[in-house]
């Protein structure tokens, strides 16, 4: 129940300090987001193959999307 | 490769999905264009089509450099005349494209230029006059886009005797206009082609892109590439046809504002982008750009497809 | 034709001539609504990764190569398929022992070398709307001891004109985890089956904040179920042995030098541990926990985890770069919760080029079972020596490089160094020892390609 109650507080954070300072941002002035610098990770193997090292090497894993699954690594 | 060329000649109802395969023709801008698409219902569609139709009337209406009656040829007016005239959104947004444009070519496309036509005719077989230097000097001294001065809402000229022209601008633009009008009015699957300024909606009913030929200009019927389109634009430079030879070196239509003189290197440069008119733009600066036109269309990370002089 | 000459162009604003055309097309008013919407791919892709992974000392290594193939299918789809296989060798650390002075010892049975094979197979189906996307993907992954099926579903929603997006993913894993008995190895347990099973929920909001930065919050729920203790380990507990061998008998150096002398391969490779662990008049795990006080890894059956993502990423013009910054802090039932600090810098030049220097920090505290070694069983029976469950940080050093030609072919090569310290946890250090500190060396290559 504690962890519920913290997960809604640190929601409700994010969100009042996100949309204080939120710019309508136009769609044409959207280039600079679409610059392929802006993906994270290019490639999706590399990215895939770091969280798995790290979740059989690390008792945390996952977070950033859901179903990477099965690693078999314990 | 995703082929299957389902062209204008597929014209039965795509009976999978009860559409039917529409196509019109007319003239518009000054060339040839035509507009096809999947409709449900015939009669809509002829309706959808005198929609898009209108719009592109009043596109040339308000931007064609022959018509006195124009907003352009207003603009034109009035600046000569030291006074100013104010203009609308889309005056402002197409006058910062063409801003864009200026920049990312480094003053090769400069929507001031078309001055220059007068001193060059292309539109006879007769052998070209060469301008005399002095003759180029005078016209080049009212090129400029910086003499161009736009303010609060009025566009003014610091020069006397300039003149706006949204050559290579206004019909790709056009084009990308009349796919939005066509989504607008429900249609999925479509294309827009403007005297060879072309933009899908998207895909035929199935899928397949829409599979545009470009014409090899050296021998007529052949084509030397297939573009396949599902959304995006795609827009040529360059006109074979209207190349001219001078003391045996081929030049193309394009009349470049650093020197006053047509362009060698490349006859003809099409592009794909995700907009008509960036893929206009693309291949028209490219065209200027004459033999470094590849190497900036190759950094520039669009699909071309570039036929040299 | 060849075109040689470069010059009078300005490389500088080449890189990002296409996007200042594209925004400037934008603005017009009948191109902005056609032009939005990320459209599905029309290219099929192909992609091979290949790395291989290190450990120093040669403790183990892995190879590994994933295979990916997407295809666009109608107007809206996408099929993706992908296999991964991994080859393990080495060994790892079974069990702490103490010396004569009571300090922990790893022993690893180096003696018995390895070799295990990972095969995973993955296939995804992506749907494309105008204003969502939503993929189903299942996959299977199966070991010599292990054998893992997943689902996992996701959907986001793009709203407030694209700029806000709301995504929604819920996951099943579900795993028949045994070990592979090796008769052949000291100290191995007679084969156990069991399964696991793992559900995972995520909530997540991305936002454009302003025309260079994209901010995302993510909140994953996961929870565990089932036996979950790790087969191969096993734990040290003083008060289960016949005696307290501290200040008598130096037990990790005994076995240090049955390792190191050939006495634990000779006794393996000669059948002796083979017909010791296969005979019936003694029961090797019996025995041992008798004499030594060796335990079985012995976990909760149930782990929950709360794990919140925070990413920032934020375009810089000046140096055309893109910086990626994420936070990842989860909320562990077993206590071992965990802080990440992941930082990308994503440098764009001109011709495809692009490079990313990377670092990564995280801290965990250890697991509430977790010890090196025990004086004496815990109530609840619930211990642990496992490393991956001991407080510790570790700190990664990446440098990634690409480069993509004709856009078509794009070239990557990664290396990561990743540096594990019992003493690099964040405000302190909760248990865990420097006998467990290591560190790793990955390099990767891989290639996509466009048709």
């Amino acid at each position: 129940m504690n962890t519920t109650i913290k997960l809604f507080g640190i929601m409700l954070i994010a969100v009042s300090i996100s949309s204080c300072a939120i710019e309508p941002v136009k769609p044409w002035q959207r280039g600079r987001l679409a610059n392929p610098v802006m993906v994270r990770d290019a490639n999706p193997a590399q990215a895939v193959l770091e969280q798995h090292t790290y979740s059989s090497k690390e008792a945390t894993s996952g977070g950033y999307s859901t179903g990477a699954g099965g690693c078999g690594c314990n | 490769m995703p082929n299957s060329n389902k062209g204008s000649d597929n014209s039965n109802a795509y009976s999978k999905t009860a559409l039917q395969f529409c196509r019109f023709s007319f003239h518009a801008m000054g060339s040839p264009c035509d507009i096809r698409f999947y409709a449900a219902d015939v009669v809509e569609a002829a309706s959808t089509f005198k929609h898009v139709v209108q719009d592109i009337v009043e596109l040339e209406n308000k931007y064609s450099r022959y018509k006195s009656e124009s907003l352009l040829s207003k603009v034109n007016v009035a600046a000569n005349q030291g006074a100013s005239i104010d203009v609308d959104d889309e005056f402002l947004a197409l006058l910062s494209y063409a801003n864009a444009c200026f920049e990312q070519s480094d003053g090769l496309f400069d929507v001031t230029s078309g001055l220059l036509r007068e001193l060059w005719d292309f539109s006879t077989d007769a052998a070209i006059e060469i301008p005399s230097s002095e003759q180029i000097e005078s016209v080049l001294e009212r090129i400029g886009w910086r003499h161009v001065v736009i303010k609060d809402h009025t566009v003014s000229f610091a020069k006397k005797g300039m003149a706006i022209d949204f050559g290579g601008i206004v019909k790709e633009y056009a084009a990308d206009c009349s796919a939005k009008k066509l989504v607008d009015q429900g249609v999925q699957f479509g294309l827009v082609n403007l005297g060879g300024d072309i933009k899908a909606v998207g895909p035929h009913p199935d899928g397949c892109p829409w599979n545009v030929k470009i014409r090899d200009p050296k021998v007529a019927g052949k084509h030397v590439a297939e573009i396949p389109l599902y959304h995006e634009g795609l827009a040529t430079s360059g006109d074979y046809e209207r190349c001219v030879e001078i003391e045996g070196q081929r030049y193309s239509h394009l009349l470049s504002p650093k020197t006053g003189w047509p362009v060698a290197g490349l006859s003809s440069v099409s592009v794909k982008a995700p907009q008509c008119v960036v893929a206009g733009s693309a291949a028209t600066i490219a065209m200027l750009k004459g033999n470094q036109g590849k190497a900036w269309l190759e950094s520039l990370g669009v699909e071309y497809h570039l036929i040299s002089g | 034709m060849a075109v040689t000459d470069d010059k009078g162009d300005n490389p500088i604003e080449k890189g990002a001539a296409l996007g200042a055309l594209m925004s400037a097309a934008l603005a017009l008013p009948g191109v902005a609504d056609a032009a939005q919407g990320g459209f599905r791919s029309e290219d099929v892709k192909l992609n091979y990764h290949r790395a291989k992974y290190e450990e120093k000392g040669n403790r183990m290594s892995v190879e590994t190569e994933h295979v990916t193939l997407t295809v666009p299918v109608g107007r809206d789809f996408e099929v993706t398929g992908s296999i991964i296989e991994d080859i393990t060798s080495g060994a790892s650390p079974v069990v702490n022992f103490l010396d004569i002075d009571g300090d922990p010892h790893q022993f690893v049975e180096t003696g018995a070398s390895i070799k295990d094979k990972r095969d995973i197979v993955e296939a995804s189906v992506g749907y494309y709307g105008v204003d969502d996307y939503a993929s189903f993907k299942i996959g299977r992954s199966e070991e010599d001891d292990y054998e893992s099926s997943y689902g996992s579903l996701s959907y986001r929603l793009d709203i407030n004109h694209k700029r806000t997006s709301i995504s929604f993913g819920a996951g099943l894993t579900s795993d028949e985890v045994w070990n592979s008995y090796n008769p052949d190895v000291l100290l191995e347990e007679p084969s156990i089956f069991d399964r696991r099973k793992k559900k995972e929920f995520m909530v997540g909001i991305s936002q454009i904040v302003n025309r260079n930065t994209v901010a995302q919050f993510n909140v994953t729920y996961a929870k565990s179920e089932g036996n979950l203790s790790d087969p191969y380990k096993k734990v040290y507990v003083v008060d289960e042995g016949l005696v307290d061998y501290r200040g008598l008998i130096d037990v990790a150096g005994l076995f240090r030098f049955a390792v190191d002398f050939g006495l634990v391969s000779f006794l393996n490779e000669s059948g002796i541990t083979r017909f010791l662990n296969e005979s019936s008049f003694i029961d090797v795990p019996e025995v041992t926990e008798f004499l030594l006080g060796l335990k079985k890894d012995n976990r909760p059956d149930v782990r929950e985890q709360w794990i919140y993502l925070l990413r920032f990423s934020h375009y810089m013009e000046s140096t055309n770069s893109g910086l990626h910054f994420d936070y990842r802090y989860s909320d562990d039932s077993w206590g071992a919760d965990s802080h990440t600090f992941d930082l990308k810098w994503n440098f764009g030049f001109e011709s495809g080029w692009q490079i990313s220097p990377g670092l990564r920090y995280y801290s965990q505290h250890s697991a509430f079972f977790y010890d090196v070694f025990f004086e004496s069983l815990p109530e609840d029976e619930f211990v642990s020596s496992d490393y991956r469950l001991a407080g510790f940080g570790a700190i990664s050093k990446k440098l990634g490089l690409s480069k993509t030609f004709n856009r078509k072919y794009t070239f990557y090569i990664d290396y990561e160094r990743y540096d594990r310290h019992y003493d690099y946890e964040l405000g302190g250090a909760s248990k865990g020892s420097d006998i467990d500190d290591y560190r790793f060396k990955m390099l990767s290559f891989s290639v996509d390609a466009k048709f």
